[in-house]
Order: C-alpha cells, then sequence, then structure tokens
C-alpha cells in the first residue's frame, strides 16, 4: 500500500520532507519527528461556533486561543479574557463555552450594576451570544 | 497558580464566590460589580496569567496579593487607577464649597463625600 502523505504543520521545521507513514490496515500513525501525531497538529487558534448549551447559540464565533501547558489544554477568548481548561481540546473548548454561558446569565442578571470593564464584556458578549429563552 | 493562591485571593479581597462546575468569584465595590475570575475545581494547577488579567492586575500586583504585601484597599486603588473602578464626585453643589460650587471630592455611597451632607 502506498504511504499517506500529509502538510506539515507550519511551525515544525524539518530537514527532510514530511511523510506519514500508516500501517497495511491503517492504523499506527507516527511522525518523523517523533511525539503524537494528534498533538502535533494542535491548531493554535479556532473559531468556535457553539456553547455546547441548548439555552444559548453564537450568531457570531469567536475566536479561540488553544495553549498546551504541561499536560493542561487552556481555551482563552481573549476579547473578554475568558479561559476554560481540559485534559484534550474540545474538553477545554467545552470548559470555556460553559463558562461563557454562566458569564452570560451572571451579567444579564446585574446588568444595571456592572462596573466600566464588566460593562465591555456584557457588550462584547451580546455580539456574540443570544439566549434562546 | 496554585489552588491555595487563589484562595488566599478570594479572602483578602473579599470576593464573592459560587461553585457551579467552576469556582466562580467576582469583586464587588459600591454595589457593581468589577471584575470577575475563576478556577477550576480540584488541586489542579490553575493558568495564572489569565486570572491575573481578569483581576486586572500586572505580575507584582499580583504576587503582592499573594504574599499579602497588596491588601484590599490597594487593589481599590489599583483598579481606581486602571479605570476599572469608575470613580463618582461628590454630588455636593454648595456654592461655599470649593471647585465653583462643586465639592469635586470622592463620593462615598451616598453620593456625597464625608465632609458634604446630602
Amino acid at each position: 500500500m502506498a504511504p499517506m502523505l500529509a502538510q506539515a504543520p507550519p511551525d515544525v521545521q524539518l530537514s527532510k520532507s514530511f511523510e506519514v507513514k500508516g500501517d497495511p490496515r491503517g492504523h499506527s500513525l507516527k511522525t518523523l519527528w517523533g511525539g503524537s501525531f494528534a498533538h502535533s497538529l494542535r491548531p493554535e487558534q479556532i473559531l468556535l461556533g457553539t456553547l455546547g448549551n441548548l439555552g444559548f447559540r453564537f450568531i457570531k464565533p469567536i475566536i479561540v486561543q488553544l495553549e498546551n501547558r504541561e499536560g493542561v489544554v487552556v481555551a482563552s477568548w481573549p476579547e473578554v479574557d475568558e479561559f476554560g481548561t481540559g485534559t484534550s481540546m474540545s474538553s477545554a473548548t467545552e470548559d470555556l463555552g460553559r463558562t461563557v454561558a454562566e458569564l452570560y446569565c451572571s451579567l444579564k442578571a446585574d446588568q444595571a450594576n456592572l462596573g466600566p470593564d464588566l460593562e465591555r464584556v456584557w457588550l462584547k458578549l451580546q455580539e456574540h451570544v443570544v439566549s434562546r429563552r | 497558580m496554585k489552588t491555595h493562591e487563589f484562595e488566599t485571593i478570594v479572602t483578602k479581597l473579599g470576593l464573592e464566590t459560587r461553585n457551579s462546575g467552576d469556582r466562580l468569584a467576582w469583586f464587588e465595590y459600591q454595589g457593581k460589580k468589577v471584575v470577575r475570575t475563576k478556577r477550576s475545581m480540584g488541586n489542579k494547577e490553575q493558568p495564572g496569567d489569565l486570572i491575573r488579567q481578569q483581576l486586572k492586575l500586572n505580575e507584582e500586583e499580583l504576587a503582592g496579593l499573594i504574599k499579602c504585601t497588596v491588601s484590599r484597599t490597594d487593589y481599590i486603588g489599583i483598579l481606581k487607577g486602571k479605570g476599572v473602578i469608575a470613580t463618582i464626585k461628590c454630588a455636593c453643589r454648595n456654592p461655599k464649597h470649593q471647585h465653583q460650587g462643586f465639592c469635586g471630592r470622592e463620593a462615598a455611597d451616598s453620593g456625597f463625600c464625608s465632609q458634604c451632607t446630602p
């Protein structure tokens, strides 16, 4: 079977051409520079368009930064200084979505009593998130 | 940031807290929610730089808060300096007071400073 070829991530410096080989059953994937294939391909930034909470929806996706810190994945939304953590990209973005939903409820309930910074956060949230209720 | 360091900050600043999936905390001043932060449950290492940004502090100020060299009063001063807490001026318009009829001093919860009465 011909080897499976893929594009190298932009941040990886390779002296040789990049090649990912799969076994005949396609089970084991290894990279030439070693390490986990899935880990090395984790993006640094994604567009998140779902909150994982049926009570809310995004009307405009948010730009989420992803970082791996000693085995903990941190998903952050820098525009409102909010973040979520988890053991994987999906659990970190899920945590971020849950936090954003919590923040939306909390700021909505207190919108008459917000300091200048949280007022800005509340306005920014409303640009991206709406409640289905 | 360690979990106990986060809890030191919560206690020192008198943050309001609520346990949801995470431990949510927010700082209130004169009845207004000013900043909020959170930590995940358990004893995991917390992302200190992100918590610091949520609390509107620089690295030195956060270190001072954890080491007890920065007090709640100092923190209020820091937030005022950064415009995170809006300073309300005394509402007194007694012409005998300074600033051409406007007191100009910082107001307390009553809307007046300690030297003016409503």
